[in-house]
């Protein structure tokens, strides 16, 4: 059965806005960078609850009623807002919520006024685990519930779209998970128009499908995890399939020891060098639409695919990363041969 | 750390995403815009660097030149990009740094010359001299959204036929922490006994210690009536609580016959704090003296060592307070005045205001340094349990953990310090020692051997203060402190400093309870950027804090032993 390949061109979910989980582990509130004269220090504090970590900027704005705390006030806004969230906020020593659970508070220092005007803290709000670490593509952020019993992803597609994949990437689940992928014409998950159980497969799942829905769920029952529910990577969307040949068969697997001693096993990594033989004109289209879809060049930024070299065995897919090579040898007519390098993104946490 | 727009933040932290590195050569002409790719105009401009490419009229909304150097070149000219290494020096050897004085970052880069270019600059405008900043930058972010990560000055350039390779130090825009604090002359004054005889400045306490007199006061007035400096600026009042003392050359206590002025604006050359008397003293002299020395805003005595610093940079030398990053100097006078550190001591000779703050700040296991954005940072490096997660510059994670190392280094500790202070600059003796016998810390003498440090502390006057310092020190170094060195991939880091916090996290480094280390609190000792392989080294000093959980009073968690209320181990890596 031919490969199929899902990349950035062909996600479906394109912003982590369109998607709801059941839970997320908390996150934190660090670097806090003051530019100010006077001596009082801000601390910025709370379990940030925001999708994406998000820069902070706290302001003096005035200090006529007073250069001390509680006498001097100040604005505040974060990185997404269209201008100040709040002015003329009385500065305390008490903590001051802003938004998605983020506090600020001063204490006192000594040898001066407590601010001057224009007294600046910018702070960023981490949030390792969220929901938008689903689809950065690094195999080494998660989203992470706070549960294992029942947790889910919903996605909102805005429209209704057909999926044909989807593909959860370094999951933690364990055997006896229940994994299962729903489609519906609403965000009602009472009784879903359709509803799939996804096959285990570890250390990612992938299910192939054809269904058209606006609203999709994926649901996992985990009881017997011993850990919360994790995954790294989810893709919802569409794959592109060599319609005519497919590649040269072969693969290379290596132990990635980073001591390059034999007896150390490091974590399995797949190279490929893939050789598709008198390709077509569309097979070559695609190939180069995938290879475009993951390099941007003008930005310097590349994107990983996933894998699955045999359509008929979803459970072994991979995350690959394209090399630095894309060649192209005419063979005869409109056929050409391509080769494509790929590497292994293996998982590093354990 | 510096500061970083949320645009570049998020570009940093894409493992996929590659920075763009530009350098930006100044020379007394105009600048170049260099990178190892051909800075186009989209990019010159992100950078900050404005063209003369039409986007701006001549119709007097702008002026050209003002605040800007011109453009006179850009070029793909960078053909080994090197490493910038900034650390605290002393890192390789002992104690990691502390004690030891701040070591200017050093940069060189080598440059594409086939065309001749920077042999034509060499000659024209000179290389040595010039300035070069780094940024760096991602695809698609504004140009104030860059971050200049190195500032530096060409100390020395090599110019072949092919290449140009410039050697740089980090530096400030103006280099004042090189320039010298000169001390006030008797010769400043009409009548002095000896014109080159310098007049001390006085900080602290000095009457601690010892009560003998502790630096000399030169004549400034031979004539009736005869007036000796006892410091070159004004000190505390005596109805504030100073208490001066003057003894002849004998050290036989001279206790009447004299009036002090601790603010004399004598011979209207501003204040400096005298000794009048109505008799000729000069069979007596020299005349050694001992009082308390400068004196805030508010007229009180300057006590803590970071406050002295922070006057003597600002008061003494005239160095405007813009020229120190507020908020550290804040902690480090917190830090300070938590362990009751309290400084004492005389300038009796010029020295350059980056060696007088290596000299008092190393007393107290403190560092300094010019930041990226050219402020004076100053650290108190043993961390006294004051750390907050909001200090926190980012984390480390367990994958980023893979191929890191876990070393501890016998060079890195002392289990006996013996001490001098109170130092007396008229005999340059010192009336305080202790050679640390007592104190030392027998369980590390028996797994390590004796490691005994000496130093003489300069700045201190008090036992209590040498004792503070001591225990401070055993109590980091009397077991070698855990380094971590951690290479990371990519450059999103770049915006950590030394000094910085952050929180690490290993699936193979454990802590002392024999959990795998989470959250663990670590000091940026050093951090290397390797730009040609876009890799950062970072070098990680253990606090022994980490991140706590506070679980709510519902319940959940009984008191039974089984958890620390408040001091939990946050086990979830952040």
């Amino acid at each position: 059965m031919p490969s199929r390949w899902m990349h950035q061109g062909l996600q479906l979910v394109l912003s982590a806005a369109m998607i709801a989980v059941s839970s997320a582990v908390a996150g934190w509130v660090a670097m806090v960078r003051p530019v100010a004269e006077g001596v009082a220090t801000m601390h910025a504090g709370g379990e940030f609850s925001g999708d994406t970590d998000l820069l902070y900027t706290v302001e003096v704005d005035s200090v006529a009623g007073g250069y001390g705390i509680g006498e001097a006030t100040f604005r505040w806004k974060t990185a997404d807002s269209a201008g100040w969230e709040a002015t003329g906020v009385p500065t305390s020593t008490v903590a001051i919520t802003l938004n998605n659970a983020v506090t600020v508070q001063w204490s006192a220092g000594a040898g001066g006024d407590q601010f001057a005007a224009g007294d600046q803290w910018t702070f960023m709000g981490k949030r390792r685990y969220s929901k938008a670490r689903l689809l950065d593509m690094n195999p080494n952020s998660n989203w992470q519930a706070t549960g294992k019993d029942d947790e889910t992803i919903t996605i909102d597609l805005g429209a209704d779209q057909t999926p044909t994949c989807l593909w959860l990437g370094d999951h933690n689940c364990t055997p006896g998970a229940t994994i299962t992928l729903m489609g519906n014409d609403s965000d009602d998950w009472g009784a879903p128009a359709y509803s799939q159980a996804v096959d285990y497969s570890a250390p990612h799942c992938c299910l192939f499908l054809n269904e058209t829905y606006r609203y999709w769920r994926v649901r996992i029952q985990d009881s017997g995890n011993n850990a919360n529910v994790l995954v790294a990577n989810l893709f919802l969307g569409t794959y592109f399939q060599p319609v005519d040949r497919d590649y040269a068969l072969g693969w290379q697997k290596t132990s990635a020891s980073p001591t390059k001693r034999l007896h150390v096993l490091g974590p399995e990594v797949i190279t490929w060098k893939l050789n598709f033989v008198a390709a077509s004109p569309a097979d070559q289209a695609g190939l180069k639409a995938m290879w475009d879809a993951v390099h941007d060049w003008p930005n310097r930024r590349i994107r990983p695919v996933v894998a699955c070299p045999n359509s008929s065995d979803p459970t072994e897919t991979a995350l690959m990363l394209p090399g630095n090579k894309f060649s192209r040898k005419q063979e005869f007519g409109d056929k050409f041969s391509l080769q494509l390098d790929l590497t292994e993104l293996p998982r590093k946490q354990t | 750390m510096l500061a970083v727009a949320q645009n570049f933040y998020e570009r940093a932290m894409d493992i996929y995403a590659t920075p763009f590195k530009l350098l930006i050569l100044t020379t007394v002409m105009g600048q170049y815009a260099i990178s190892d790719v051909a800075p186009g105009d989209e990019m010159i401009t992100l950078a900050g660097i404005k063209i003369a490419d039409g986007s701006y009229l001549a119709d007097g909304s702008a002026t050209a030149g003002a605040g800007t150097m011109p453009l006179l070149g850009a070029g793909d000219w960078v053909i080994k990009w090197g490493t910038i290494s900034e650390q605290f020096a002393g890192l390789s050897g002992v104690l990691l740094g502390s004690v030891r004085r701040d070591r200017l970052t050093e940069y060189s880069v080598t440059l594409d010359n086939h065309e001749g270019l920077f042999s034509r600059i060499k000659a024209e405008q000179r290389l040595v001299g010039s300035t070069l900043e780094l940024r760096l930058g991602y695809g698609g972010l504004a140009g104030h959204e860059w971050i200049t990560r190195f500032t530096g000055r060409v100390y020395k350039a090599k110019v072949s036929r092919t290449d140009c390779v410039l050697y740089l130090r980090s530096s400030g825009a103006d280099d004042w922490v090189d320039e010298l604090y000169a001390l006030r002359r008797a010769g400043d004054y009409a009548n002095p006994r000896d014109e080159g005889a310098l007049i001390p400045a006085v900080l602290g306490d000095m009457t601690q210690g010892s009560v003998k007199g502790q630096w000399v006061a030169p004549c400034i007035d031979t004539t009736d009536p005869y007036v000796y400096a006892v410091a070159g600026h004004a000190v505390l009042s005596e109805g504030s609580g100073n208490s001066v003392s003057v003894y002849d050359k004998d050290g036989a206590a001279i206790s009447s016959g004299w009036t002090f002025n601790e603010a004399d604006n004598y011979e209207g050359r501003g204040a400096i704090a005298t000794l009048t008397f109505a008799a000729d003293q000069e069979a007596k002299e020299p005349l050694t003296v001992c009082c308390k020395g400068a004196v805030d805003a508010g007229a009180s005595l300057i006590t803590n060592p970071i406050s002295q610093a922070n006057h003597f940079i600002t008061t003494l030398c005239g160095q405007g307070e813009d020229t120190i990053h507020t908020p550290s100097l804040q902690q480090a006078i917190a830090a300070c005045s938590a362990a009751s550190y309290e400084a004492a001591g005389i300038i009796d000779a010029d020295i350059s205001r980056g060696e007088f703050l290596s000299s008092l700040l190393s007393d107290f296991i403190g560092s300094w340094w010019n930041d990226a954005d050219n402020l004076l940072r100053v650290s108190i490096d043993i961390d006294g349990g004051g750390w907050l997660e909001d200090q926190t510059a980012g984390s480390i994670q367990a994958y980023q953990c893979h191929d890191a190392s876990d070393d501890e280094d016998e060079a890195n500790l002392t289990n006996q310090v013996a001490l001098s202070w109170a130092r007396n600059a008229a005999t340059n003796e010192y009336h305080g020692s202790d050679d640390g016998v007592d104190s030392r810390r027998t369980s590390s003498i028996r797994l390590y051997g004796l490691k005994p440090l000496e130093l003489q502390l300069n700045w201190v006057r008090s036992s209590a203060v040498a004792t503070a310092i001591r225990v401070a020190l055993l109590d980091a170094y009397a077991h070698p402190p855990r380094v971590i060195t951690v290479p990371l991939d990519g450059l999103g880091m770049a915006y950590v400093e030394r000094g910085d916090h952050l929180l690490l996290s290993s699936d193979w480094i454990y802590d002392e309870t024999g959990q795998n280390l989470t959250n663990q609190v670590m000091r940026v000792q050093a951090i290397a950027l390797d730009l040609a392989q876009d890799m950062t080294t970072l070098t990680l000093k253990d606090t022994g804090f980490y991140r706590t959980i506070a679980y709510l009073a519902d319940g959940t968690h009984t008191a039974d032993g089984s958890i620390i209320a408040g001091g939990e181990r946050d086990m979830t890596p952040r």
